[in-house]
């Protein structure tokens, strides 16, 4: 299977393996980090090649509404925005996760809160996480942490979503959709012909009439249904959990970072262990699924871990949960935009580990 | 009396003058008495059957009274936000062009949380129905004020009277969506007597054949009542709608292929 | 009542199993078949039938 290797911003290489990955069709609305995705599959005219539908929608919420028309009709269709859209979006995303339909839908992460700062951030975590809509429902979350997992999660994110079924979301952040690095794009997928007998594609005389709600006024038949998401959250908990572990088998510390603070951190190890200071990093791939088991058994051998993240303090929270207790967990982070030092992650944990 | 033996041989399919088409599904309805949502459902339903459209179809469903419009239907339906059923629609249509797409909205979905996606589908001339019930109130939610409730009338969050110097004009979704280049037909009916009964047939029908030419968005307004919020009996209420409704929101197609309404 | 034409139909006096007062065929006799009733109808609940004698 031959790849084409090219050079490219992280927002360019999601629209090109959108369109690789055999995309239905793409919905979305110009917002400062990620206008070069639409821009882009405008430019690419993927209508006349593939016939992937792509529309600017009139705001954030038409396109994820959009969105949920096209998932319902079994098509594979996705939508991006940052943070600010991606507020507007949550009650779309609720009613897809409420329908059980899969989409895909890319956050490319700016400051906030409110209209922030075009800057890159990592403070959409819980909105991502921990719902972000209303209503008992997760989404799977990846997080890319270079160009060539921007695009490879294109393909990987529908896969997942049609498989469980629910909406799959990218957690990038700005520098990674504005940054420039090799990316190795796979070949052109056939846009797949299958229908799913959920979908709704018009009532043959074979089969019942399908419809696509999450409504239901009964209210046992509601619980029925919730436990039906519990499960099926619990599955992807046991299958779909993925990470990377970088020097962590002598570590007597841990980092925990995922996207552009797990380049960071990289750096940060470097510079450390030339200090004589043994630590690793362990970075989620999945943000949920989180990877709670691998993190509870790294605690059993270090003495402190740090989870670096660009906000205030979000997946340090997962972090705790995972670790019990066991040993001593804090945060790092820079916010407003600013990217944090690798230098500066060095000096934290070194006053951490004196202080503590 | 003739009747007692005639009874049996007049029941015979070849002496069917009307009967409930196949597409209304046996469920209960869940509207209340005298409203005119159910006639509207039975004219679609009767269309889609006569037009031969069940496999094609594909209906958007509505937040409001009309909600639970997918168990009433026999075709693919799908439930969409709050006033976010164009939206839902335009991508169906798009990914599915040889379907029959169309919404179902009331005016709280319609003209208060759905304006922009109803006014820019129509903009882009999306090859879609959309189906406006207008009774100028939120039913569904116990009778509140809707932005098509008339100046003076009264609701539940308008109490003493629409006031127009704190609330607005009532907006005339129809007029409006009649000046985009965008829509192929646009048509205001009723459906309270025999006579617009079968007048709303043929807009719906002329809609319906309109929107498979793929000449734009095709919309078709209904006036109707609504007994629980206007507080009125179902009689009551269409003699109001007459006097009240009708010289606000009159009757007739405002956009054929043939007339264009004055920019 | 209204839309019936010669005055077949009528509103029951008593409520139904839902506590609606219905309409029903109160002068069977004069029904000419125009149909008007059904369509009117928003339930949908009558079938219409007609025949020379």
């Amino acid at each position: 299977m031959e790849k084409e290797l090219r050079l490219m911003k992280g927002n360019e290489a999601v629209a090109e393996a959108a369109i690789r990955a055999g995309a239905d069709g793409y919905f979305g609305y110009p917002i400062t980090p990620q206008s070069e995705i639409l821009e882009y599959l405008m430019g690419a005219k993927p209508y006349e090649t593939t016939g992937m539908v792509v529309l600017q929608a009139e705001s954030e919420i038409a396109a994820i509404n959009m969105v949920y028309g096209g998932a319902a009709c079994g098509k594979k269709v996705m939508t991006t925005s940052s943070s600010p859209g991606i507020s507007l979006k949550q009650e779309g995303i609720s009613y897809i996760a409420g329908a059980e339909l899969p989409c895909l839908i890319v956050n490319v992460v700016r400051g906030g809160p409110g209209l922030g700062t075009i800057q890159p951030a990592q403070s959409d975590y819980f909105q991502a996480v921990k719902g972000g809509g209303h209503g008992d429902y997760h989404l799977i979350v990846l997080a890319p942490a270079s160009v060539q997992e921007m695009a490879d999660f294109v393909g990987l994110g529908f896969d997942l979503a049609f498989k469980y079924r629910n909406p799959v979301i990218i957690l990038s952040d700005g520098a990674i959709g504005q940054m420039m690095e090799k990316v190795y794009l796979g070949p052109q997928k056939e846009r797949s012909k299958e229908v799913p007998d959920w979908a709704t594609t018009g009532k043959p005389p074979t089969r019942e009439r399908n419809v696509i709600t999450s409504l239901d006024l009964d209210p046992y038949a509601q619980e029925k249904f919730n436990q039906k998401l519990v499960a099926k959250y619990n599955k992807i908990r046991e299958n779909e959990v993925r990470y990377e572990e970088f020097q962590c088998e002598d570590a007597e510390y841990l980092l925990v970072a995922y996207g552009t603070s797990a380049r960071v951190c990289q750096k940060s190890i470097q510079i450390a262990r030339g200090q004589g200071i043994k630590v690793g990093l362990l970075r989620p791939i999945t943000l949920f699924p989180f990877p709670t088991k691998r993190i509870n058994e790294l605690s059993g051998k270090v003495k402190i871990i740090l989870s670096v993240e660009m906000s205030a303090g979000q997946m340090v929270e997962d972090v705790l949960l995972a670790v019990g207790g066991k040993v001593p967990v804090y945060h790092f982070g820079r916010m407003g935009g600013i990217v944090t030092e690798p230098e500066e992650v060095v000096e934290n944990l070194k006053s951490k580990i004196m202080g503590g | 009396m003739a009747e007692a033996t005639g009874i049996k041989e007049i029941i015979k399919p070849e002496n069917l003058v009307y009967k409930k088409t196949r597409i209304m599904t046996d469920n209960i309805l869940s509207y209340c008495p005298g409203c005119g949502h159910g006639t509207a459902h039975r004219i679609l339903a009767e269309i889609i059957d006569e037009e031969g459209l069940q496999s094609e179809s594909i209906g958007v469903s509505p937040v409001g009274c009309s909600v639970l419009l997918y168990n009433f239907l026999d075709i693919d339906w799908q439930e969409a936000a709050h006033g976010r059923a164009p939206a839902v629609a335009t991508a169906i249509k798009r990914l599915m062009p040889e379907k029959f797409v169309f919404t179902y909205q009331g005016d709280g979905d319609l003209a208060a949380i759905g304006t922009a996606e109803t006014i820019h589908t129509c903009n882009r001339g999306e090859n879609i129905l959309i189906i406006f019930i207008n009774n100028g109130i939120y039913g569904m939610t116990g009778g509140q004020m809707a932005p098509t409730t008339l100046p003076g009338m009264k609701s539940s969050t308008s109490p003493y009277g629409r006031d127009v110097k704190i609330m607005g004009n009532p907006l005339k979704m129809t007029d409006i969506v009649a000046t985009l280049p965008g829509t192929y037909y646009v048509t205001r009916q009723s459906v309270h007597t025999p006579a617009n009964v079968r007048k709303t047939k043929k807009a719906m029908r002329k809609a319906i054949q309109y929107q498979r030419l793929n000449k734009g968005t095709c919309f078709v307004e209904i006036v109707s009542n609504c007994p629980s919020g206007w507080k009125m009996t179902p009689v009551q209420s269409n003699k109001w709608m007459e006097e009240n409704m009708f010289p606000y929101y009159p009757l007739g197609d405002l956009k054929t292929p043939e007339k264009q309404p004055a920019q | 009542m209204i839309s019936c034409p010669t005055g077949t139909i009528a509103m029951a006096k008593e409520v139904n199993g839902k506590g609606y007062y219905y309409a029903y065929p109160a002068n069977p006799d004069l029904c000419i078949g125009c149909a008007n009733c059904a369509m009117v109808c928003p339930d949908g609940v009558i079938t219409v039938y007609k025949t020379k004698i």
